[in-house]
């Protein structure tokens, strides 16, 4: 076992270096309110561009939405100024951003009645009175005297402009109090909070890195239980994923294993590890992923593996093993297709992703069960096409929304993001693209790049192996998950139904990421405490 | 809609923001400080800081330029793919153009007089709702079309698609979420289109009328129709839409007017008459016969339909009474080639194409082309005149086209522009269009073609005003005469069509004895009529069908008197000075129309 440094027995630590500028917490209290500030806009033009489209969003849930800014001033002095915080802030500012177009995105989405109603013929008529909005809007701004008589008979038009006040799910203070969406952010900032304790103090750091083993053992056994017992279709009771936060445990075990064991990984002998070391390794780094298979959720198992493979790489870096794994991976997944053939549903993603527009061959094997079950559903024997078409709804409407969102965006609230099934959290992107445009598109993706570079910065900067791969899997949890997820609905990879890292909507995924966000910052304020002279 | 757009552009300034945390972040990162492992182990030229973190950066790298592969791949998608083949065949999925198309207001379709209670199509009120209305109904359905997004859209709705749903105020496009479109006028007139429909109705038929000279398109009926709206009925579309494939001959989806061949019968004589004047040839007198007539080289009998002959006989009265005999022998005088040239000019192709629709048949300015194409191209008439005989062209081919029978492929509306190459003053024809105001061109395709000289032109009405008053129409056209003179041709022609159980509409079957089915067929004895009115100074020329109909002269021109005395009502047709009954102030000049600016010399009484 290794021994973590602490501060305190440090010899003759050099004075600690001036904090820059640019670093002091004023700078970033500045970032912040401009966040805040953008929160503000982007909640008046939603709500303006509303009032255009002929509903009434409401201003209570507006005021809710925004009100988690006070807990985030909050947050950044109780880490200024209570836990004298030393680290980067550009993560926290980073983060706060996403987590605001986010928070505005689906604002606009869930106030929409067309978009958050989920009974179909509601919904049409949620459309239509939007339509019938506008239209008298139109008549009455942009019409002559003559149309208008010919039209009513008079040139006065008739008063009420119908469905005016759509009812949404949530709209009374009620629903307010007890809607679950007033508390997960809150419940986020805590978990950042209590992230960063914890992972700030150097005995709990040991005592994690020591029961690495039995911790993911213990937390393997409940959740795989659950998944097993409860879940259905990668959703327990109802709409949750608990086991988001569980995420962040394999990770750290693993992260432990590896600092534990990869200088006697790293001996090897044409490559292989002695496999003393490497057999236990494999079979408890592996074992995470079997219940997301079983959730087949196969986009989070692609972030473990990615993860896991770059922690690996950092850790041990034999090329040669590169080349194994890569082989081997290869090998299995060839002897995998050729044996069994690729799942029905991996087969159906690839095809939408590299042939989004054309219908597969009728009696593909893959596609002909799924073809007779939505016939089946739909009751009568609906084309190839229009059964592709269905299929391919999704990503294709996401697309033509990215594409007519242009550079510019069509503005918050006035592009029809509502199409698109599911675009408060996988598809969060395809919203945000086109109401925002690229620009917006650009915001999202620049703000996850500045996390990732200042979390490789903090596994640069990090102490010891421990905190470092901790650090650098983090970064790479939160990295991947944002590329996979916009990966997938721009076509760059096939789509997985993962969310985007503190933009989408999702409690659990939500509060895991605002807790890897503190474990992040509390190893960054330990790179920043005064440090020992370097041996040799 | 301009201030939340603006505010969303503030919102957007978070990119600022980001771009200075990454400057600062850069800045920050001059001199990085490599913390090294406590831990470290036995060998720290390998497991030093610089080899490991040269694998972070490494990754780190690769990660960001995924990223920003990911935002170039999302450029792409804006500004690459829209326009690529593929992009463009499934962009007509986007749903956002339903949305947009559902909530905006589209352009209102005028009729030739603009004013808003004549439109064609409008906007009124349902209830609270604010619909699209088709105020002619079934009675224009083949011109105003229908628009829906899922069954798809046709006539004016598909043809000015663009322009009808393109903003028509900056200001209106600023503050609408759905822009308010622009309005198309066309020549249509309302009521002589409602009008001509009505005569038509319970028939299975059409009748185009079209201004003179200007080749504007008055009405364009067809029968039996249906209401646009049927559209918004799913069950009801696809019952239609089942029956036009089955039996597209007495499917209402069917545009008889536009894009349906039908034999002309006799109202071909026409075309022959200009010919064997143009060719000098209008002295010609031939022999029609009670035993026949038989062409060269063929066993054939050529009859005519009263069964006796005419005798000896002329041009004129070869017309006046319809005589099959002398078209024939005149056609066969007057050989292919001068016959094709005058076809040719007037739009008719002369040889097997393969075209399917005639592009080029309108003339437009505003519409999309490739959706007006879509919407009125017309399948090419035809008549099959090739250079020489030979085997599947023999003279007899020739004898029975030039009356009109054979292999004759012809549209109401070509029937109608050989009206109007007559009815014209000078003998030109300019091209069909239903656009009001396009701007004269002096492109020559937009350029009326010299059909035939004045003289034969003038000729030519003279004789069709003898079929009119003395001639196959001259019973329908009785009540017409000593107010408005006019000039026409009748036409009856036999086709062999298959029958429709009334019931299932389904070909009717019979079995044979060994009991194979067989569908029946029968011939249809179809009515027609070309003309053009007032016969001093032509201001419309028109043509009509109606199938199964009978003789031309008792079931095609009343309905021709009809659209007369409607467009007289309408000041569409207004009579010279010498036709007006005394009572009323004389003083105008003769000829010229009321309704419409006289850009055309006025064609005097004589």
């Amino acid at each position: 076992m290794s021994t973590l440094a602490t501060t305190g027995d440090a010899p003759a630590a050099p004075a600690a270096r001036a904090v820059p500028a640019a670093e002091r917490p004023s700078a970033h209290l500045l970032f912040l309110l401009a966040v805040a500030g953008l929160g503000v806009a982007g909640y008046a033009a939603v709500i303006f561009a509303a009032g255009l489209r002929g509903y009434a969003p409401s201003l209570m849930f507006a005021m809710r939405d925004l009100a988690i800014f006070v807990p985030v001033f909050g947050v950044f002095f109780w880490l200024a100024r209570s836990q004298k915080y030393r680290g980067t802030m550009t993560l926290f500012t980073a983060a706060l951003l996403l987590f605001t177009v986010g928070m505005v995105v689906q604002y606009r989405l869930f106030r929409d009645p067309e978009y958050n109603v989920s009974n179909l013929s509601r919904r049409r008529e949620a459309r239509e009175a939007k339509a019938q909005f506008v239209r008298y809007f139109n008549v009455r701004t942009a019409y002559d005297d003559e149309k208008k008589k010919v039209m009513f008979g008079s040139t006065v038009m008739p008063e009420e402009p119908p469905g005016r006040d759509l009812p949404v799910a949530e709209r009374t203070l009620w629903d307010l109090v007890t809607s679950v969406n007033t508390y997960i952010p809150f419940a986020a900032l805590l978990a950042f909070c209590v992230a960063f304790r914890f992972f700030k103090s150097d005995n709990f750091l040991d005592w994690l890195q020591r029961r690495a083993l039995i911790l993911a053992v213990v937390t393997l056994l409940p959740f795989a239980v659950i998944v097993l017992a409860f879940s259905s279709e990668g959703k327990f009771l109802g709409q949750t994923t608990p086991w988001e936060p569980v995420k962040i445990l394999f990770l750290v075990s693993f992260a432990a294993m590896l600092a534990d064991a990869y200088r006697h990984l790293g001996r090897t002998r044409w490559g292989v590890p002695p496999l003393r070391f490497a057999l236990p390794f494999a079979v408890v780094a592996a074992l995470p992923v079997v219940p997301f298979f079983a959730l087949s959720d196969f986009g989070q198992m692609l972030v473990f593996f990615g993860v896991y493979a770059a922690l690996y790489a950092i850790a041990v870096r034999k090329k040669v093993q590169i080349a194994y794994a890569f082989a081997a991976t290869l090998a299995i997944g060839a002897l995998l297709y050729g044996v069994v053939g690729l799942p029905g549903r991996v087969n159906l993603r690839f095809h939408l992703w590299l042939h989004t527009w054309e219908a597969p061959a009728e009696d593909a094997a893959w596609w002909a069960p799924r073809l007779a079950r939505l016939r089946e559903q739909y009751g009568f024997a609906v084309s190839n096409e229009d059964a592709w078409y269905d299929q391919s709804a999704q990503l294709a409407q996401g697309l033509f929304g990215i594409s007519d969102g242009g550079l510019l965006g069509t503005g918050l609230g006035l592009g029809y993001p509502e199409i698109v099934p599911v675009s408060d959290s996988d598809f969060i992107y395809a919203a945000a693209a086109e109401e925002l445009g690229l620009l917006g598109g650009g915001m999202l993706l620049l703000a996850t790049a500045a996390i990732v570079l200042a979390g490789t910065r903090i596994a640069i900067g990090a102490r010891d192996m421990f905190t470092k791969l901790v650090a650098a899997g983090l970064t790479g949890f939160i990295g991947f998950q944002a590329l996979v997820n916009v990966g997938g609905v721009i076509r760059l990879l096939p789509m997985t139904g993962i969310t985007l890292p503190f933009v989408s909507h999702g409690g659990w995924s939500l509060i895991t990421s605002f807790a890897m966000l503190g474990i992040l910052m509390a190893i960054a304020h330990r790179n920043a405490a005064p440090q020992p002279a370097a041996p040799g | 809609m301009f201030f939340p757009f603006t505010l969303s552009l503030v919102f957007t300034c978070g990119l600022i923001l980001i771009a200075a945390l990454l400057a600062l972040m850069a800045w920050r990162s001059r001199n990085p400080r490599e913390a090294i492992p406590e831990d470290l182990p036995v060998d720290p030229a390998y497991y030093g800081p610089a080899q490991t973190n040269r694998w972070l950066r490494f990754l780190r790298l690769g990660f960001v330029l995924a990223l920003m592969g990911a935002l170039v791949l999302h450029g792409y998608w804006i500004y690459g793919a829209p326009g690529t083949a593929e992009y463009e065949l499934i962009a007509a999925r986007d749903q956002r153009e339903r949305r947009l198309a559902s909530a905006g207001l589209r352009g209102w379709v005028f009729d030739r007089t603009g004013s808003a209670d004549r439109a064609l199509v409008r906007y009124r009120l349902d209830n609270t709702n604010i619909v699209r209305h088709y105020t002619l109904g079934e009675a224009a359905v083949n011109v105003t079309g229908y628009s829906d997004f899922i069954y798809g859209s046709a006539g004016i709705e598909r043809a000015y698609d663009e322009l009808l749903s393109e903003p028509a105020s900056i200001s209106n496009a600023l503050v609408s979420p759905a822009p308010v479109g622009k309005d198309v006028q066309v020549t249509i007139d309302a009521e002589l289109q409602r009008h001509a429909y009505t005569l038509l109705k319970g028939k299975r038929g059409a009748a185009v009328v079209l201004a003179v000279p200007s080749g504007e398109v008055l009405a364009m009926a067809s029968s039996p129709s249906f209401d646009p709206s049927i559209v918004n009925d799913e069950n009801a579309w696809k019952t239609l839409k089942t029956q036009a494939q089955d039996a597209p001959e007495i499917s209402p989806l069917t545009d008889r007017a536009l894009k349906t061949y039908y034999l002309p019968g006799s109202t071909f004589k026409v075309l022959v008459t200009i010919a064997a004047l143009e060719s000098g040839m209008g002295g010609q007198k031939f022999t029609c016969s009670g035993g026949g007539y038989f062409a060269p080289n063929s066993r054939q009998q050529i009859l005519d339909d009263s069964g006796g002959g005419h005798g000896q006989i002329g041009l004129a009265d070869a017309l006046r009474v319809s005589c099959n005999q002398y078209f024939a022998q005149m056609g066969g005088a007057l050989g292919t080639v001068r016959l094709a040239e005058v076809a040719r000019r007037l739009g008719i192709e002369t040889e097997r194409s393969n075209r399917a629709r005639d592009a080029e048949f309108w003339r437009y300015a505003q519409a999309d082309r490739d959706d007006f194409v879509a919407a009125f191209a017309p399948p090419p008439a035809r008549v099959v005149l090739p250079g020489g005989f030979g085997k599947d062209f023999q003279p007899y081919d020739l004898a029975i086209e030039s009356f009109g029978q054979g292999p004759n492929q012809m549209t109401i509306i070509q029937l109608a522009r050989i009206a109007a190459a007559v009815a014209g003053p000078d003998g030109r024809l300019a091209k069909p269009r239903l656009e009001a105001d396009i701007p004269e061109s002096e492109a020559p395709e937009a350029q009326a073609v010299q059909v035939c000289s004045a003289e034969t032109a003038a000729a030519v009405r003279e004789m069709m005003r003898a079929v009119v008053d003395s001639g196959t129409a001259a019973g329908a056209f009785a009540s017409l005469r000593g107010r408005i003179s006019a000039g026409g041709k009748t036409g009856t022609a036999q086709r062999i069509v298959t029958v429709y159980d009334p019931r299932t509409g389904k070909p009717k079957v019979v079995k044979n004895r060994d009991g194979e089915e067989r569908v029946v067929r029968e011939e249809s004895i179809d009515a027609l009529f070309i003309g053009f009115a007032p016969y001093e100074n032509p201001q419309i020329a028109f043509a009509m069908i109606v199938e199964n109909g009978g003789h031309g002269g008792t079931a095609a021109a009343p309905i021709a008197v009809g659209i007369i005395q409607k467009a007289a009502e309408l000041g569409i047709v207004t009579a010279p000075q010498t036709a007006r009954p005394p009572a009323r102030p004389e003083g105008r000049p003769a000829g010229r129309p009321a309704a419409r600016p006289a850009t055309r010399p006025a064609q005097g009484a004589r």
